[in-house]
């Protein structure tokens, strides 16, 4: 089940967007280490941007890999869940 | 389509890590309620005072008074002193530097920055009081304004100015700020140097920017050790030279074993392919002994060219 609520980083960070990385510390948990996202995971990153939601981050993922969004929809909103958990997006 | 997760820190690149940990200093120094200014590095480069390319560390400046609550700050997140400095020194010792085994690169926590002779308190509040933000990696961090900015740049580009690198440096950053310096920027980089101690170690700047400045480069303070430091770029024993022009007699004995033996983690850190084991140690200290020797006559020239008498400098002899 998708949601219309969109994501958006969360402001606790500080992070470095290259091309196809992006290396992000959370300040509110500095102890954790830099987490560095590649590939297909720093174009989700990007797609999130505070105004799309599940569908419209997975639409804009598979349009950049020139995908059908059938095919990636799951991993992306799966992966979605999973920077929510480690507290780097979260639902505006 | 499987998406990358997070990966290990090891494998973050300087251009990566440096602009990340200027978010991590910042918010220590928050929490512990101290005052920093980020200086060098990208806050300079977005100030268009220097080119963008990879630093290799983090440059704070850090109030003095508050540097021991920063440092524990940073200790308390696993950070730790590189190789804790025993080395003599012509010019007081101006950083620590902090490692960490998650990170590439280095933090270089400064109480003050050679070339500003005036108090390294009354020299922060004055470089706090010219102070702005600019974005690093996402985040607003305090750095000094760009006159005062370009004035740590210069004594940066100045204290090792045999370096050709140096030198370009400091020309690169002299075009610059006459580029784009405003009148105002001009007057302010005066007043930061007449309230820093820094007229005469920055009078060079000054002279090539054309600034209406009476002084004419004179300053109350003693240039003395400066111009020994600006002059003695590789000079390995310059600094145990002029620790002993500066100690009584009685007191070189211990000096001299110092400087033969210094610890195991300077000598290992300034010849890393030292052999491991007590026998390497021996040789990297035969070795640098050697060089520090070598090193002696010039040393001596440079101090008696640069005017220093050391029955002058120790009252009471």
């Amino acid at each position: 089940m998708t949601s219309t609520t969109p994501w958006r980083h969360v402001e606790e960070i500080s992070h470095v967007e290259g091309a196809d990385r992006v290396a992000i510390v959370t300040l509110a948990r500095l102890q954790d280490p830099p987490v560095l996202l590649t590939g297909t995971a720093a174009r989700i990153w990007a797609a999130v941007d505070g105004a799309r939601d599940d569908e419209a981050v997975a639409s804009e993922v598979a349009a950049r890999y020139d995908v059908p969004v059938e095919e990636i929809r799951t991993e992306v909103l799966s992966f979605l869940q999973h920077l929510a958990a480690c507290q780097l997006i979260s639902r505006t | 389509m499987s998406p990358d997760g997070a990966a290990g820190s090891s494998v973050l690149d300087l251009a990566e890590a440096v602009p990340l940990l200027h978010g991590v200093v910042d918010e220590v120094a928050r929490r512990h309620g101290v005052r920093v200014l980020f200086i060098k590095g990208p806050a300079l480069a977005r100030q268009r005072l220097r080119d963008a390319h990879a630093s290799i560390d983090v440059d704070v400046l850090v109030d003095p008074a508050e540097l021991e609550r920063l440092r524990r700050g940073l200790e308390e997140l696993g950070w730790a002193v590189r190789v804790p400095n025993t080395s003599a020194t012509v010019l007081p010792q101006h950083s620590v530097t902090y490692a960490h085994p998650l990170w590439p690169c280095e933090i270089d926590l400064h109480d003050r920055f050679p070339g500003f002779l005036a108090d390294p308190q009354a020299t922060f509040e004055t470089l706090w009081s010219y102070r702005t933000q600019v974005d690093v990696a996402g985040r607003p961090v305090p750095c000094p304004q760009p006159a005062p900015h370009a004035a740590i740049a210069c004594l940066h580009a100045l204290r090792d100015a045999d370096s050709a690198v140096n030198r370009d440096e400091l020309a690169r950053l002299i075009d610059v700020m006459v580029a784009t310096f405003d009148d105002a920027q001009r007057d302010q980089l005066v007043d930061v140097a007449r309230r820093t101690g820094a007229e005469g170690t920055l009078w060079p700047v000054l002279q090539a920017l054309g600034v209406d400045d009476d002084t004419s480069g004179s300053t109350p303070h003693d240039l003395t050790d400066w111009r020994i430091r600006t002059s003695s770029t590789g000079v390995r024993s310059i600094g145990w030279v002029m620790e002993l022009r500066r100690t009584p007699v009685r007191r070189w004995p211990a000096i001299l074993l110092r400087a033969i033996l210094l610890t195991e983690a300077e000598i290992r850190d300034a010849q890393p392919n030292a052999a491991p084991g007590a026998w390497g140690l021996l040789r990297a200290r035969i070795r640098r002994l050697g060089w520090g020797l070598r090193d002696v006559p010039r040393a001596v020239r440079i101090i008696r060219g640069a005017g220093a008498d050391r029955r002058d400098e120790v009252p009471g002899r």
